[in-house]
This record gives structure tokens, C-alpha cells and sequence, in this order.
């Protein structure tokens, strides 16, 4: 990989985007609201005269958004999930890192330092993966195609950008910069409400970070850098000053981070942008949004808020859990009554990630690994649904949960998919759902920040899940056809079936095979976890049954090599470098080295749940 | 004892404008030749003059500092920087004006001669060191201004516009000469010569050494009444009813124009006072930031429901008046290394609001091309389909005016939360926070104008006429707003010399 793999990563589509520009703008298909049966998918009966200036832009996008899935597939491979650097803090398993020095005000230097660990690998994989499917099922967009794809790509690359960046300033700047081109999205291509919903999206995003902004740049007054790999790291003297500094001062900063986070992902008072933004957008503004636009949100959180104010976090722990757990029954109480089944997903999102901020903040490594694992299965079960909704709409223009029924007969393999969506999403064993809320609803039953009253309100949500979930499978596919217009709807095409088998195929291979994906950021999430002091309910059985991980906490003493045996990953096919690396018998009792997370906490990854079937999994690798 | 030779030389950009004044007046009156090709002999001219104006003013920017005709006139890096922006934003101006004013119908050669003759008045102001020059300079920049507001003067808005500019001018012209007044009898202890001054070094010299003591009642209402009419020039809240009546009325290159010019002027000006008053800072201080609170949010809110862009983007101005105010806090409240900072800031802000302004403006009048006058949000409905250059721009512009990354807005606006933090005013940048979430709404507003709605009416009947140089004067802007946005590294070097202030 060369040196700067991440800035060609993240600039690709930018790349794109112009060479995009200078292409010729494709003639706007006509808009056909022809209502009901004869309503044909295009790609199944092409017109007579197919627009090349269409294909050119749909080739070239969809070119710049398979080079960086690549690329960031190659780096994924590469990667090593164990590596850890000798400091603390995030830092410890950055890899990749660029660092330039970049802008300088006075004294204040902003640098261009861009790097990943298994945290955000995940999602920038997430992010290129989903947006090839995105360009690929926009290539149907009738109006300014070359606008829709442009947009897109420039998303991809302040999506990408924000998962890489190290820079407090750099972070901001694109975490702004994307707003835009999402703004665009929705408001160009969305529906009939689409300009109340961009400019929702817009004001409730830049209100919640221009705080931050001033948060950024006083927590630059305090420490003297804008380096989180610094300011996360006690040890360093800018981390030092901030953990040092005036903690009421701290707690405005905190609050600040968090109130910018908080509206992203959106959590239970922030959350009324998110219904509109999800209805009005377009698919593919729906499907990125939903799968990895929230996920900026938790990952600020666990990028930021959680390593530069430990302390704050902990004691903010209780109104964030509070919060989460209204939003996980409210909005799932809420999705239940939506006449609208694209605002039933929507709903449905802020109920899943309520369940991810619960695993946040429940501050120990379980409850860190489901909040990973489930951003990922969100991302992935999430879209799915918008695909298909958006494939409904489609074929009858409309969104209204009355209007369809029976479908199953009609489409039966769209019926198919809509099921596994529907069945991920609510969280069923064997699906990925199941792996991310379990672990969470786990990792915060044994905190003493959840405990068990919380986690039972938390668990209802599940419960609740199902409830609009299935039911709302149900009014949408069974049953008798109620509309004739539903009688004669075509079957998935076959660039339908492209955009959601891939889907498919990631539900199975993590509900199933789990401790691959796990194991990417196992690492980085212990450390975290570590640093930030894990809290563990010892009153209760569990805590007891889990002190297996206690001597991850007591790691001088040197590891039993007996934990060595379990931690050999089922599914290592991809990475015999995995346990090369970091040899835990050759360890020195230095601290900051001593610190292998590795070996006690693999007791503890969802691995756990699918021990049960570790030895099927391995049988069938 | 410094001879008239190096007198001149200190104002020497400033003169070379006011010779090409002359010479556009007498060229266009009297050469037939000239006046039958005026419409390229006078932007020509104009252009030529302020960019050897500029040229002498850059070879000039790392000489020494010297004050000249017996301190009245000040020379310094501070001076060269404020008439390089003033210089750019005039030829900037220039490049708009051309083609508006033929569509229009008033290329007359008096334009280009008041634009020469009010950026000869805002390059003295920049330099001026003594209260009465500085009150001549305002009045020669003002007179200009007043009359190129009522430039259309067919327009009854045009002609409204000049007359209220100019009746409220003559007011704040009012406050700020009995102001003057009231400060030369109030100096009258301050000065270390035992006499009464006009001289900004002498004040400053004389406050340094008495500190607070000194103040007389007099004298401080002097300031006082001084600041209301600085105020009005600047358009600060509550002396802000001017603004938009005369930017909506006056002709959009006008506009453009005046807004970039009197805010780099008066700002100029009020950085230079200010740095004079610092040993009473405490006086003044929480005033200013009164009043850079009020102006941020007064524009603000009253540009949310604003239908006419050209009245929006007054009211805009008006916000930004209050974000460079709050800058001008920082540089009285900072100390050390951060007040030079803070200089730097507010004048990359001052540099960042010439550029998007002037080029918000540019877009009106590359839209009014056809003839007719782009004004309203409604002549910009589904503009990307008509003209995707002048909406995409536009686009860059209102991001940059909300401060919305990767753009020198928001350079600008995270340098000025920089210096407010670090002179340890965080409810004021606290404030430009909330005022900036309330700007970013009325600045979306335009661009779903231009890009989510469809046209209503077909306004594409007449041929567009060539305007080469609108174009590029958006184009550079567009360019530069981008480019200093990720990269401000030139233009800090560019402005870097202007944090030393001669009178400190």
C-alpha cells in the first residue's frame, strides 16, 4: 500500500466528481407517474434509443465508486486487526497514518493527519461498499443524473474523509463540507416536502457543530493541539494539560462534542430531523443516510468524546443511557403507528441506534463491540429496506402502507429480500441484528452505568421491534392483493437483484460468522474501553461469569497460555498475520506495551453467543 | 525634518488615484476621441490607475514605517495592507461595473471618476493619523459614495436611496465632527505638549501615559459621539436604518462596491482609533461588544425574511459588520502575541467578507446581463437550469457568507473564534455561534432557490450580452474564496504585515 493510500482513498470520488463535471449532461428521461400495473421497470424493456451521455456517467460514477471499495477492501485485508503502537489513547492501533502539516494561525497549527484502526476501517468499508450499491441503483435516476452522481461521489469523499481524520479541524471541516452535497440530495432529488426536510437536515446539523467548532477550537486553548492521537493520550503532555484542566470547563467542551453527536445520530430530543431527511430523500440520500451518515454520530462518540473526556463521559453516562433507552421504546412505539412505510424505517433507526449509544455508553468492552458490530449491521440492514421501499415506490409511486398487501404472490423474491431485511432488522438469531443488540443488551446488563432495570426497558425495544417490523411485513406482503394496480407489479430486475444480494450476503456472513468482523476492532474497542475505566457490575452473576476478562485488567501478571487456544479466530483465511504480530509470550511488563487487550478479551466478543455454533462455523471453513 | 518629496511619497498610491480621477474626468469631457470610446477608455484607465496604485503600494509594503505632513498622515504596513484591499476590492468593482452599466444604460465616465475619487478618500483614511484628516477623507469617500447611489437616476429606489444615504450620512458626518470637537478640547490635559491635539499619535501617547486619569468627561463623550458616527458608516446596530434601502436602491455594481469598500475603510479606521484607545480599553470595551452583538444578530434576523437578494445581502453585511466588530473586540482585549493575532484575523476576515460579498453581488449582475435587473428570490427560482455558472457560484458565495467549510468564510470565522477564545471572550464567540446558525437559514434560502425549486417564468427571451469581465471578476473570487479557504497560507502572508499599527 503506498504511503498516502488514505488521501487517495478519500479523494477518489472527489476525482470523480470532476471528471464527471465535464462530462455530457444526459437528456432527463420523461417522468413517468404511470400509476399501477403497466408501470415497467426500465432496465427490463431499455428504451429504443438508450442515451450513451446515461451510460458514460453511469460507467465513470460507478468506476470511482468501485475503485475505492477496492482499495478499501485491499486496505481491509492488509490491515492488522492486533498491531498496537507503544502509547496510549487511540493512537495505539492507528495504522496508516499520514501527517501533514497544513494550516497555521498564529500558533495554532492545523495538520492534515489522517490514519484508521478496526473502529473505522469498518465503516469506511461500510461507506465505499454501500455506495457502489447506491450508484448502482441510481443509475435509474431520470432526472439530472449527472448531478444525483456527482453529489454522491463528493459524499463519498467527506464520508470517507471524516472516518480517516485525526485532526480536530480537518475532522470539522468534513464533517461540514459533506452537508452539502447530502443537502443537494435531498433537496434536488427528494420528494414533495424535500426542501422543509434539506433545510431541517441542514440547520439541526450546523446548529449542533458549529458549537463544536468552538469547542474544537477552545480544547485547542487548553492542550495546544488539534492531534486526538495527543489529546487522547494521558501520557502526552497535551493530553495531560486537558485531563488536568478545569473539569466544569471540560464538561461545557464535552457537552459541546456531545450535543453535535447527539444530533447526528440522532438521539431521542434531536431526532425530528431524521423522519423528514429520510422520507424526502431519495433512495440512494436515504439508504447512505441511514447506513452511514447516523454512524458519524456514535463514531464521534466513541472517537471523541469518549477517549478526550473520559471522566465527563462517565458522569454524563446516566443521562445518555436515560436517553437512549426513551428513544429505543419511543421511537419504536412511534414506527408502530406510521401510515408511511418509508417513516417506519426512519423510526426504526433511531430505535437501532438508541441501542448503539446504549452500548457506548454502558462502558465496557461487550457493550463497545455490540455498538460496533450493530453500527455495522445497521448499515447494512437499514438500506436494504430503503432499496426495497424505494423499489416499491417505484413500481407504484407511492408509500402509503395501505396501498400495498399481498405482494408476496406478486413479487415473490422481492417479498424474499423485504423478509431478511425485515428479519435482520428486527434482531433474529442467525441474522446480523441479532449479534449487535444481543451483545449490546449484554455488555449493558453487566454495567453498573445499565444494570439490569435499564436493560430491561432497553430489551422491550426488541420486543417492539418485532412488533412494527413483522407487522409491518405483514400489511406490505401477505395477505390477499387489495389493489388491482398490485396485481401485475414486475419481480426484482436484475440490477435489482445486483444492489441487494451483496446485501444479503453481509446479513449472513456476520449474523453467522460474526468474529470476523468482530475481531477487526476488537482491539482498538478494548483499549478504548480500558482508558476510559470499564465498569463492570460485580453484584451480579454475569460480572462474575465475565472476570474471565479481568486479566486483560490485570495484564502484568502475563497471560495464560491456555487463552492463547481460544483465541484463534474461526475464520482467519484472510490474515495469517493476525496472531503473528503481537506475541504475548516474548510481552514485557511495561505498561504501556503490557497492555495486550488481545488475548482476554476475545472471551468476551459476541463470540460468546456464537459459541454455540463455533464448531458448525468452523466445520464449514 | 522630512521633505515634501517624501511627504508625497507616503500617499503616493492615493495620489496616483486621484491623478487617474483627473484624468477619466478631463479625458472624457474634453477628447472626442475618448468619449466616443468611452465604454473601454474609461474601465481601461480606471483599472490601470488603481493597479499602478497597487503595484507602488506592494513595493512599498516592506518599508519603513513614517508618518508624513507633520503627522497627519501615517505610512504604515497596517495603511498598505488596508489600501491593497481597498485597491482590490475597487478593481473588482471596475470589472462588474462595465457591462451592468451598459444594460443600464448609464455608462457615463463620472462613474469610473467617483469610483477613482471615493477610493482616493478610503486610501487616506486608511493612512490618516490626525482626526481632521480623517473627517476630510470620510467626507471625500462618503460624497462619492452618495452620489454614484443615485447613479440611476432615472430609478426612483436609485434616487431614494442616494437621498436618505446622504441625509444620514450628513448626520453621522454631524456626530462625528462635534465628536472630534469635544475630543480636541477634551486632549487638552492628555497631550504631552500641554496643548490640545487632533493628532491620533499625541492622543495615543498622552493616554499611554495617563491612563484612565486623563479622561476627561469631554473627552469621552468626543469618543462617544465619534464611535455613533463611525457606527453609522459601518452600519453597526441600532445605526444600521441606512443599509438596506440604499444597497437595494443603488445600482448592484454600486452596491458591491460600497459594501466591500466603506466596511474595509471604516474598519480600518476603527482598528487604527481603537489601537489608540487601548490603554483605556476598559472604557470601551464592553460598549463594542454590546454593539458587535446586537449587529450580528440585528442583521441576522431581519435578513431571514428578506424576499429582495440585494436587501438580504445588506442586511447580511450588516451581520458581518458584527462578526469583523467582534474581531475589533479581540484586538482591544488581547494581549501580546494574540493582539497581533487578532489584527490579522479581522483583517482576513475584513478579506474574506470583500471577496464574498463582491462576488455575491458579481452574481446579481452576471444574472443581470439580459437586461434585466436580478434582484429578487424569485428571479433566481431554478436558476441552475438556466445558468448552472451563475447559480453554482452563487453557491460557493452564500456557503461562504454562512461560514460553512471548505470555504474562506469559514477560515475567516474560525480565526475570529480563535482570537475571541484566546482573549478569553467566550460568550461573544458564543453569540457569533448562534448568530451564525441564524444566517446559515436565510443563506440556504437562496440556494434552494436556485436549485431545488423549478423557474416559474420564462425569463430567457433576450440575447445575453458578452460581459468577459464580470465573468472573471466572479471567477477570481469563486477561485480565491475556495482556494483561501483550504489553503489561507498567501493571503495570511499577504495580510501578515498589517498587525503592526504604527501609533501603538
Amino acid at each position: 500500500m503506498p504511503q498516502n493510500v488514505l488521501s487517495i482513498l478519500t479523494f477518489l470520488p472527489l476525482v470523480g466528481a470532476v471528471i464527471l463535471l465535464f462530462m455530457k449532461r444526459p437528456q432527463d428521461l420523461p417522468d413517468d407517474h404511470g400509476h399501477g400495473a403497466h408501470s415497467h421497470d426500465e432496465e427490463e424493456t431499455p428504451k429504443p434509443a438508450k442515451d450513451p451521455a446515461r451510460t458514460a456517467i453511469c460507467v465513470v460514477a460507478m468506476l470511482f465508486a468501485l475503485l475505492p471499495f477496492l482499495l478499501s477492501l485491499g486496505m481491509f485485508l492488509q490491515f492488522d486487526p492486533g498491531y498496537t503502537a507503544n502509547m496510549q489513547g487511540i493512537g495505539r492501533h492507528i495504522q496508516y497514518i499520514e501527517d501533514r502539516s497544513w494550516i497555521s494561525i498564529g500558533d495554532m497549527h492545523i495538520r492534515y493527519k489522517m490514519g484508521v484502526d478496526g473502529i473505522s476501517i469498518l465503516l469506511i468499508l461500510l461507506t465505499t461498499f454501500l455506495m457502489v450499491l447506491c450508484v448502482g441503483y441510481s443509475c435509474r435516476t431520470k432526472t439530472r443524473l449527472k448531478e444525483f452522481m456527482v453529489f454522491l461521489l463528493l459524499l463519498e469523499t467527506g464520508l470517507i474523509g471524516v472516518f480517516c481524520a485525526l485532526d480536530l479541524i480537518l475532522f470539522y471541516i468534513l464533517w461540514e463540507a459533506m452537508l452539502i452535497p447530502m443537502y443537494f440530495l435531498i433537496g434536488i432529488f427528494g420528494h414533495e416536502r424535500r426542501i422543509h426536510a434539506a433545510i431541517k437536515f441542514f440547520l439541526f446539523t450546523f446548529a449542533g457543530s458549529i458549537f463544536m467548532l468552538i469547542a474544537i477550537v477552545a480544547t485547542y486553548m487548553i492542550a495546544g493541539t488539534f492531534d486526538i492521537l495527543a489529546l487522547s493520550d494521558p501520557t502526552n503532555p497535551a493530553g495531560a494539560l486537558l485531563r488536568n484542566h478545569d473539569p466544569r470547563a471540560l464538561m461545557y467542551l464535552y457537552s459541546a462534542f456531545a450535543l453535535a453527536f447527539m444530533i447526528k445520530v440522532p438521539m431521542f430530543p434531536f431526532h425530528t430531523w431524521l423522519p423528514d431527511a429520510h422520507v424526502e430523500a431519495p433512495t440512494a440520500g436515504s439508504a447512505i443516510l441511514a447506513g452511514v451518515m447516523l454512524k458519524m454520530g456514535t463514531y464521534g462518540f466513541i472517537r471523541f468524546c469518549l477517549p478526550l473526556f473520559p471522566v465527563q463521559a462517565q458522569q454524563s453516562a446516566g443521562l445518555f443511557i436515560t436517553l437512549a433507552v426513551i428513544g429505543i421504546i419511543y421511537a419504536s412505539i412511534v414506527a408502530a403507528v406510521q401510515p408511511d412505510a418509508k417513516k417506519l424505517v426512519a423510526y426504526s433507526s433511531v430505535a437501532h441506534l438508541g441501542f448503539v449509544v446504549l452500548g457506548i455508553f454502558s462502558f465496557n468492552r461487550i457493550g463497545l463491540q455490540g455498538a460496533l458490530i450493530q453500527n455495522i449491521n445497521h448499515g447494512i440492514s437499514t438500506p436494504m429496506l430503503f432499496f426495497i421501499v424505494g423499489m416499491l415506490y417505484e413500481r407504484r409511486h407511492t408509500r402509503e402502507i395501505t396501498e400495498f398487501g399481498g405482494l408476496k404472490m406478486v413479487v415473490p423474491f422481492m417479498a424474499t429480500m423485504l423478509l431478511l431485511a425485515t428479519l435482520s432488522s428486527v434482531a433474529v438469531p442467525f441474522f446480523n441484528g441479532f449479534v449487535g443488540e444481543f451483545t449490546i443488551l449484554q455488555g449493558s446488563f453487566i454495567s453498573s452505568n445499565g444494570g439490569m432495570i435499564t436493560t430491561a426497558f432497553a430489551a422491550t425495544g426488541m420486543i417492539l421491534s418485532a412488533v412494527y417490523m413483522l407487522w409491518w411485513f405483514q400489511r406490505l406482503m401477505l395477505g390477499p392483493v387489495k389493489h388491482a394496480a398490485n396485481r401485475h407489479l414486475p419481480d426484482l430486475s436484475r440490477s435489482e437483484w445486483l444492489v441487494l444480494t451483496p446485501l444479503v450476503v453481509m446479513i449472513f456472513w456476520i449474523g453467522l460468522f460474526s468474529p470476523y468482523w468482530t475481531s477487526k476492532m476488537e482491539v482498538p474497542a478494548n483499549s478504548l474501553a480500558e482508558a476510559i475505566g470499564e465498569k463492570w457490575d460485580t453484584s451480579q452473576p454475569q460480572g462474575a461469569i465475565l472476570a474471565g476478562a479481568k486479566p486483560v485488567e490485570s495484564h502484568e501478571e502475563g497471560v495464560k497460555p491456555e487463552t492463547k487456544t481460544e483465541v484463534a479466530p474461526p475464520v482467519n483465511e484472510t490474515k495469517p498475520t493476525m496472531d503473528g504480530t503481537p506475541d504475548p509470550n516474548t510481552e514485557q511488563p511495561k505498561p504501556a506495551d503490557a497492555k495486550k487487550p488481545k488475548e482476554g478479551a476475545r472471551l468476551n466478543t459476541p463470540r460468546n453467543i456464537a459459541s454455540s455454533r463455533r464448531t458448525e462455523v468452523s466445520a464449514k471453513w | 525634518m522630512v521633505g515634501m518629496s517624501d511627504n508625497l511619497a507616503a500617499i503616493l498610491p492615493a495620489i496616483i488615484v486621484m491623478v487617474t480621477g483627473f484624468i477619466v474626468l478631463l479625458g472624457d469631457s474634453c477628447l472626442p476621441a475618448w468619449r466616443n470610446n468611452g465604454k473601454a477608455f474609461n474601465p481601461a484607465v480606471t483599472f490601470v490607475g488603481i493597479a499602478v496604485a497597487l503595484f507602488f503600494d506592494m513595493t512599498r509594503m516592506g518599508a519603513k514605517s513614517a508618518t508624513a505632513f507633520s503627522g497627519a498622515v501615517v505610512d504604515d504596513p497596517f495603511s498598505r495592507i488596508s489600501i491593497l484591499l481597498l485597491g482590490v476590492a475597487a478593481i473588482l468593482a471596475v470589472l462588474l461595473s462595465t457591462t451592468y452599466l451598459e444594460n443600464k444604460k448609464l455608462h457615463h465616465g463620472e462613474y469610473y471618476v467617483l469610483i477613482l475619487f471615493s477610493l482616493f478618500g478610503a486610501m487616506l483614511m486608511a493612512g490618516s493619523n490626525d482626526l481632521i484628516t480623517l473627517f476630510v477623507s470620510i467626507e471625500t469617500l462618503s460624497v462619492a459614495l452618495y452620489v454614484l447611489a443615485g447613479f440611476a437616476r432615472t430609478e426612483e429606489r436609485s434616487e431614494e436611496a442616494a437621498l436618505k444615504y446622504f441625509l444620514l450620512g450628513a448626520f453621522a458626518a454631524g456626530f462625528l465632527l462635534y465628536g472630534i470637537a469635544l475630543v480636541y478640547g477634551g486632549s487638552y490635559g492628555l497631550s504631552h505638549t500641554g496643548q490640545a491635539t487632533t493628532n491620533l499619535t499625541e492622543i495615543g501617547a498622552g493616554l499611554a501615559g495617563s491612563g484612565l486619569g486623563g479622561v476627561t468627561v469631554m473627552f469621552g463623550i468626543g469618543l462617544a459621539l465619534m464611535f455613533v458616527g463611525f457606527a453609522f458608516k459601518a452600519a453597526l446596530v441600532p445605526f444600521h436604518m441606512w443599509t438596506p434601502d440604499v444597497y437595494q436602491g443603488s445600482p448592484t455594481s454600486v452596491t458591491a462596491y460600497m459594501a466591500a469598500l466603506t466596511k474595509i475603510a471604516i474598519f480600518t479606521v476603527i482598528l487604527r482609533i481603537l489601537s489608540v484607545l487601548t490603554p483605556i480599553s476598559s472604557v470601551w470595551l464592553m460598549t463594542a461588544q454590546l454593539l458587535a452583538i446586537l449587529t450580528m444578530f440585528g442583521g441576522n434576523i431581519l435578513a431571514v425574511t428578506q424576499d429582495n437578494v440585494k436587501r438580504m445581502l445588506a442586511y447580511s453585511s450588516i451581520a458581518h459588520a458584527g462578526y469583523i466588530m467582534a474581531g475589533v473586540v479581540a484586538v482591544g482585549a488581547a494581549e501580546g502575541k494574540f493582539h497581533d493575532l487578532a489584527i490579522s484575523s479581522t483583517m482576513f476576515y475584513l478579506f474574506a467578507y470583500t471577496l464574498m460579498t463582491i462576488g455575491s453581488f458579481g452574481v446579481l449582475i452576471w444574472l443581470s446581463r439580459r437586461g434585466r435587473d436580478c434582484q429578487t428570490l424569485g428571479d433566481l427560482k431554478g436558476l441552475v437550469k438556466r445558468d448552472p455558472i451563475g447559480a453554482y457560484t452563487m453557491l460557493v458565495f452564500m456557503l461562504s457568507l454562512g461560514g460553512i467549510p471548505p470555504t474562506m468564510g469559514f477560515m475567516g470565522k474560525l480565526m475570529i473564534f480563535n482570537v475571541l477564545l484566546s482573549a478569553g471572550l467566550t460568550p461573544l464567540a458564543l453569540c457569533l455561534g448562534f448568530a451564525s446558525i441564524i444566517s446559515v437559514y436565510y443563506y440556504l434560502r437562496v440556494v434552494w432557490m436556485m436549485c431545488f425549486m423549478e423557474p416559474d417564468r420564462e425569463t430567457i427571451t433576450e440575447h445575453a450580452t458578452e460581459s468577459g469581465g464580470t465573468l472573471f471578476a466572479i471567477g477570481v473570487t469563486v477561485v480565491l474564496s475556495l482556494f483561501f479557504g483550504l489553503a489561507p497560507y498567501l493571503a495570511q502572508t499577504l495580510l501578515a504585515p498589517a498587525t503592526s499599527i504604527l501609533v501603538r
